[in-house]
């Protein structure tokens, strides 16, 4: 009755938590499990779960076949780029949102707003022509420059400012705070919570983006880890026994993101819940 | 003096970071809408104006039909199920039970995997032969359909993968919207005795609903611009039975070098995004309480 | 209209938490406007939300009326309840929120619409009905939250600080309008607020709570006239009861300093320390041969009372005078405190020892 947490009434509730939480976890789990078989077990019907000898030389081989150490740091360093530029310029212009007065502000913020409504392909033509302009095509720059803006990240960081008391910024500027003082001593500090989740979503998209990238880079030693294992997908898929490799570069593509994940999990949700994102 | 401040200011903080915007943004958007009216191949410098041409190709093709059809069919198919998943599994976090944040970690964790790897595992999982799905339908004696090879059920398996790896997303959404809604009016309704379909269909629902507007808004762009599953699993076929606006669009652009049929393409796909976003707004307004 | 019991209730969260109710005694009876007052954490609201089923019952029983409802779901013992925050749909009209305990069961439309009508002119909401709470201020959004009691017709109310958001002059007016509502329908009600004010001009009977344990049961001239305890006496009346350093020597009682007070009406069990209780309005003014003296701090002038703070020996004290009589501060003035007003506690376990009114106070 009190929150409806009677007896009977929890168990189901577990029971249905353990079901649906299986069938998340399932693919994951699969791909750990198949990474480690011999392409026999992988094929075998009735199927086995656990490798009766797992291949731990599934992962050596499938990084003799395609540099995965370098897609992966490939990947990192070009998100992290991307990460730490759409949280300063997104930040500043949150800042102009919030903090200065200027004509036209509303329909500025709301032209953008209308712009996250639109698919980003649509510009993909265009933009891929301007990356070629600047001389920046297959090159991991091409990739960072062209994804800076995020309005994702404006929006969420705009809502944390918008929080923020406005009595510590008149007393900040009472102190006889610039706006730059503004932003880093007292804006930055107060939305870090905000700031830190907006930065982690970002990474996981920017980490996890595939088609844009696969059209800026074209030699292999610039490869995104997403680019470099659709193609080794589509060179290696065709062979039968090299299907255990490939679960294994999956596995291999998938292990940064999980560390960073298990590390820091309450960051995604604590930054979601402290905005109350609305509509 | 204090003027020219004012406008170095601005120029400071809304300049610099409108610049990538106005590149990669607002202008190619325009650029788009131009070389819809052109013949432009990528590869030879000059193009020729063709008016509405590509319009008119394009609005009385039988692909892009096809193409519009599958978009609508997957929209609906990944939006309702991701929404309605996601708030169930919120409500199921709700009830204040012990291994909560282990839980709700699992749940959430597909949305953190790049869908180019989680396709190709999934890819292998729909594997008509040895695939689980079908070993374990198999147990049960079902059918066993024959998946990303038949055009008739490849639709439905990249659903399956979009809405595996989304439903977690509206969850922490939802899950934030219902820790907000006041506990009296549960309590309200129990002394009322409201049952709990009652208490989902008289609190929950008109509670969350801005939140579902916002997911529905959010799920509708993504499922519009979802490419990376397709391309992965089933390249937009059997039969262009998976091929959605998008992914055509990527085929006329970048394997066609089609740019005019392309953008043309493309600016359709934006108005049908905002006609689309602009009546949820209004529709919105007899659902959604704020 | 019904009558409830409460026999030996008690509530303790988990097993290893300690109890926050002990063993709650109390018979309501038919019409009765009943008030749990005390400070936060004292348990009023916890045995209020026992009462309505939203909490489970550890000990004791609960009966309404003849039978044991411990274990009867909150919607089966015939309740209505008005929360502090006022707990409207913010989704749902006027009409709507009022009629939601109807609809949820399942009365006709027609009969829905009468009786909303009905409560809405009891409670002055009619031309209300149509908007949302947001449109609302704080007294009519409370109003419609009794209106959805009232509405119901139910056996009992129960009000967990249905006040406490309102401003204060609001506060006033609501409670007349709560006072008056009991009156003219007369279903029994348990009201919980931290404001003594509340209990003392809205109760029947006043219980008075603190950390989970009865104070004192009592009609509310009888808790004010007889606290059983210091915290009562505190707590009751405001400015509150002024408590000064005494000793009662041969029948006799005398300040710390060994200044006589006044002789004791009856003799008491009790020699040496003692703590005198006296109420601000009882103090009367004397000259300095008859009285004992104050040195006054500073003068509070509220309009239709003066009131006095200062030092008696070494306990702080107010007293209340009469707004014209010249008073200021650093004046030294002179104080008689009749017998017949004065309290004595003991200074160990700040029990009653004597209560010169005579009456007794009304003990579980």
């Amino acid at each position: 009755m009190v929150n409806g947490a009677t007896k009977p009434k929890r168990f189901v509730n577990y029971l249905l938590l353990i079901l649906f939480g299986s069938v998340m976890i399932l693919p994951l789990v699969w791909m750990f499990l198949s990474s480690l078989k011999t392409s026999d077990e992988i094929f075998a019907v009735p199927l086995t779960w656990i490798p009766s000898n797992p291949q731990w030389d599934n992962f050596s081989r499938a990084m003799e076949l395609a540099p995965f150490g370098l897609y992966i740091y490939n990947s990192t360093v070009t998100a992290i780029f991307i990460v730490v530029f759409q949280i300063i310029s997104s930040s500043m212009f949150a800042y102009a949102l919030t903090q200065l007065e200027f004509k036209g502000k509303n329909l500025l913020f709301n032209s953008i707003l209308i712009t996250y409504m639109l698919p980003a392909a649509a510009t993909y033509v265009p933009s891929y022509v301007i990356v070629a302009r600047l001389g920046l095509l297959d090159t991991l720059t091409g990739i960072i420059i062209s994804n800076i803006a995020s309005v994702f990240t404006i929006f969420l960081i705009r809502q944390a400012f918008l929080q923020v008391p406005k009595e510590l910024v008149e007393a900040a500027r009472a102190d006889g705070a610039n706006d730059l003082t503004v932003l880093m001593k007292v804006m930055i500090p107060m939305s870090k919570s905000t700031i830190f989740t907006a930065a982690l979503i970002s990474f996981v998209q920017m980490y996890n983006n595939y088609l844009w990238p696969s059209l800026i880079v074209s030699s292999q030693e610039k490869y995104l880890i997403t680019v470099g294992l659709n193609r080794f997908f589509t060179t290696q898929g065709t062979f039968a026994d090299q299907w255990p490799l490939i679960m294994a570069a999956n596995v291999l593509a998938v292990l940064p993101l999980l560390i960073l994940f298990i590390f820091l999990h309450k960051w995604f949700i604590k930054g979601i819940s402290d905005n109350g994102v609305k509509g | 003096m204090g003027r020219l401040r004012g406008t170095f200011k601005l120029l400071f903080f809304v300049g610099i970071p409108l610049i990538p915007l106005f590149v990669f943004w607002f202008f190619p958007m325009l650029v788009s809408l131009w070389l819809s009216f052109t013949n432009w191949d990528y590869i030879s410098p000059s193009f020729d104006y063709v008016g509405i041409d590509n319009y008119t190709n394009t609005l009385t093709s039988e692909t892009f039909y096809e193409a519009l059809k599958n978009t609508i069919f997957f929209s609906v198919w990944t939006i309702v199920p991701t929404i309605i998943i996601g708030l169930f599994l919120a409500l199921l976090l709700k009830e204040g039970l012990k291994g909560l944040t282990f839980f709700r970690s699992i749940l959430f964790s597909p949305w953190i995997t790049p869908m180019v790897a989680m396709s190709i595992v999934w890819s292998w999982i729909f594997q008509a032969d040895v695939g689980l799905i079908n070993q374990i339908l198999g147990w049960f004696h079902l059918p066993q359909p024959q998946w990303l090879t038949d055009s008739d059920t490849a639709m439905w398996a990249i659903i399956i993968v979009t809405v595996w790896k989304n439903a977690g997303w509206a969850m922490l959404f939802y899950a934030d919207s219902l820790s907000k809604i006041p506990n009296d009016l549960y309590e309200v309704s129990d002394i009322e005795g409201a049952s709990w379909l009652q208490k989902i269909k008289t609190i929950v629902i008109p509670l969350v609903s801005p939140i579902t507007l916002f997911l529905v808004i959010i799920s509708a762009i993504d499922a519009i611009q979802a490419y990376d599953q397709i391309q992965v699993m089933t390249q937009g076929g059997p039969a262009g039975s998976t091929r959605t606006l998008l992914y055509l669009y990527y085929q006329m652009a970048f394997e066609q070098f089609n740019m005019g049929q392309a953008t043309a393409l493309a600016t359709i796909i934006v108005l049908i995004t905002g006609v689309l976003a602009l009546s949820m707004f209004y529709a919105s307004k007899k659902w959604v309480h704020y | 209209m019904t009558k409830i019991k409460l026999q030996h209730v008690s509530k303790q969260y988990t097993k290893e938490s300690d109890k926050v109710i002990h063993d709650f005694n109390l018979d309501i009876d038919d019409k009765e406007f009943i008030v749990f007052v005390g400070p936060s954490g004292c348990g009023k609201s916890t045995t209020l939300r026992m009462i309505a089923g939203l909490e489970s019952i550890t000990g004791g029983e609960l009966w309404m009326d003849d039978q044991l409802v411990n274990h009867v779901p909150s919607k089966d013992r015939d309740i209505a309840m008005v929360f502090q925050n006022y707990a409207l749909f913010p989704h749902l009209t006027v009409f709507d929120n009022i009629a939601f305990g109807l609809k949820i069961r399942k009365v006709k439309k027609a009969i829905i619409k009468e009786k909303v009508e009905q409560t809405a002119g009891i409670l002055g909401l009619t031309p209300y009905l149509k908007r949302k709470p947001k449109d609302l201020s704080g007294g009519q959004k409370q109003r419609v939250a009794l209106g959805r009691a009232v509405v119901r017709d139910a056996n009992i109310f129960l009000m967990d600080e249905p006040l406490s958001n309102l401003d204060a002059k609001l506060r006033v007016q609501m409670r007349e309008e709560i006072i008056r509502l009991h009156k003219t329908l007369g279903t029994t009600t348990i009201y919980v607020t931290h404001d003594q004010t509340e209990a003392m001009t809205m109760a029947t009977r006043i219980v008075v709570l603190k950390d989970g344990h009865i104070q004192q049961i009592g009609t509310p001239t009888e808790i004010y006239k007889n606290p059983n305890n210091m915290f009562v006496a505190s707590f009751i009346g405001a400015p509150a009861m002024n408590f000064i350093h005494a000793k009662v020597v041969n029948n006799q009682l005398m300040t710390s300093e060994g200044k006589e007070i006044a002789p004791l009406a009856r003799p008491i069990d009790h020699q040496g320390k003692v703590i005198l209780g006296i109420r601000p309005e009882s103090v009367v003014l004397a000259t300095e041969n008859d009285g004992l003296a104050m040195d006054v701090e500073f003068v509070e002038m509220m309009g239709a009372d003066l009131h006095v703070h200062g030092k008696l020996e070494q306990s702080k004290i107010i007293i209340r005078l009469n707004p014209d009589v010249m008073v200021k501060e650093n004046d030294r003035i002179y104080l008689r405190f009749p017998h017949e007003k004065i309290h004595l506690f003991d200074p160990n376990n700040e029990e009653s020892l004597y209560q010169s009114e005579g009456m007794t106070a009304w003990v579980d």
